[in-house]
């Protein structure tokens, strides 16, 4: 039999307060450099994390988007093709800008709205329009959508939300619709990764004396004298 | 095509027949440079001479629209121009002509909703 026996009882008062006083080792410097350092190193993954959990619900809210107007089309593209250009006419597109988004000629829509057919794809490529600007308008309350994908997406690049259409980057005008990323240049450095060079220019529009524009060199020495008018 | 030949033809000089061919905005902006090139030795970027005459174009654009549409329900065709160049001319609420609007590319769509409204209550 052993002569250790266990204390199976809960310890009395006295032999709580008798019990040898724990020593704690004295932190020093390097101690608290080490913690601070842990917890630098476990933001940063929580940061990585969050980060790759945000591109993760980007891409599904993007790929949403897309499926939405996916859906959207095939409702509008059963409608009469007149109907869906007066659509457009309504909101204040051009005709050259109906006929280049969807890459045909300006008098190919002219006979579309006067009732000619058009090929599936043709009409598909309407109905994707429309189903663009109603998503825009209506998701996103965008007031003007016509004189909003007429505007340069950008002040530096002459690149507007009609020319990422007429590129087929609609999944592009559907980010700066929902404002995804919230800095229009990540769209145009996906859409045209060397903008910035390629529209880079001394050269720039102004007001000239008879109330027309003109262009200039914008070097501050040639400010006063314009170039071409 | 020398650019020596290259000239403005006067409206009297240009008959009514089928349009075969034309150039297109892009098309025209290349010829300006090219053309100003030809002058001056200077070379001017497309798209800024896109931004310049983009007012100019779009006028052009609404006027093809105006007459093509007032002469179909019957008006004669100088009858037309004479009527869109008054009322682009004109001012609308905001105080500003019409024509002035079409050099801000965010108020263009805006005029020609406004021309079309007119049309179809005209």
């Amino acid at each position: 039999m052993s002569t250790v026996s266990r204390i199976e009882d809960e310890p009395t008062g006295a032999s709580v307060g008798h019990a040898p006083p724990r020593l704690e080792r004295t932190r020093t410097i390097q101690d608290v450099v080490d913690d601070i350092g842990f917890l630098r190193n476990h933001s940063e993954l929580l940061v990585n994390d969050s980060r790759n959990l945000h591109e993760s619900i980007g891409r599904m809210h993007s790929d949403s988007l897309e499926e939405e107007l996916r859906s959207v089309t095939v409702r509008h593209a059963r409608e009469r093709l007149p109907s869906l250009l007066d659509r457009l006419s309504t909101l204040g597109f051009s005709w050259r800008d109906i006929a280049w988004i969807c890459g045909v000629s300006v008098p190919a829509v002219r006979k579309w709205r006067q009732g000619e057919s058009a090929t599936g794809e043709n009409r598909q490529r309407v109905a994707r329009v429309v189903a663009l600007c109603e998503i825009a308008a209506e998701r996103y309350h965008i007031a003007d959508v016509a004189g909003w994908l007429e505007t340069p997406v950008h002040p530096e690049a002459p690149i507007s939300g009609l020319d990422l259409m007429a590129s087929e980057r609609f999944d592009l005008v559907l980010a700066l619709a929902c404002e995804q990323p919230g800095d229009p240049e990540q769209v145009l450095d996906e859409f045209e990764p060397d903008w910035r060079v390629r529209y880079r220019s001394d050269v720039e529009v102004f007001t000239a004396a008879d109330g027309l524009p003109g262009l200039r060199l914008t070097s501050p020495d040639d400010q006063s004298a314009p170039v071409v008018c | 095509m020398s650019a020596e030949a290259l000239e403005a033809p006067g409206s009297p000089s240009l008959l009514s027949e089928r349009r075969i061919a034309c150039l297109s905005p892009y098309g025209i902006h290349l010829l300006q440079q090219r053309f100003i090139w030809y002058l001056t030795r200077f070379l001017v970027p497309t798209h800024r001479l896109a931004e310049a005459t983009a007012a100019v174009f779009e006028e052009a654009e609404l006027e093809e629209e105006w007459v093509i549409r007032a002469t179909e329900r019957g008006a004669e065709r100088h009858t037309s121009v004479e009527a869109f160049h008054e009322w682009v001319r004109s001012s609308d609420e905001s105080g500003t002509s019409r024509q002035e609007q079409l050099a801000d590319p965010q108020r263009r769509a805006g005029i020609r909703r406004a021309m079309r409204l007119h049309l179809a209550h005209g």
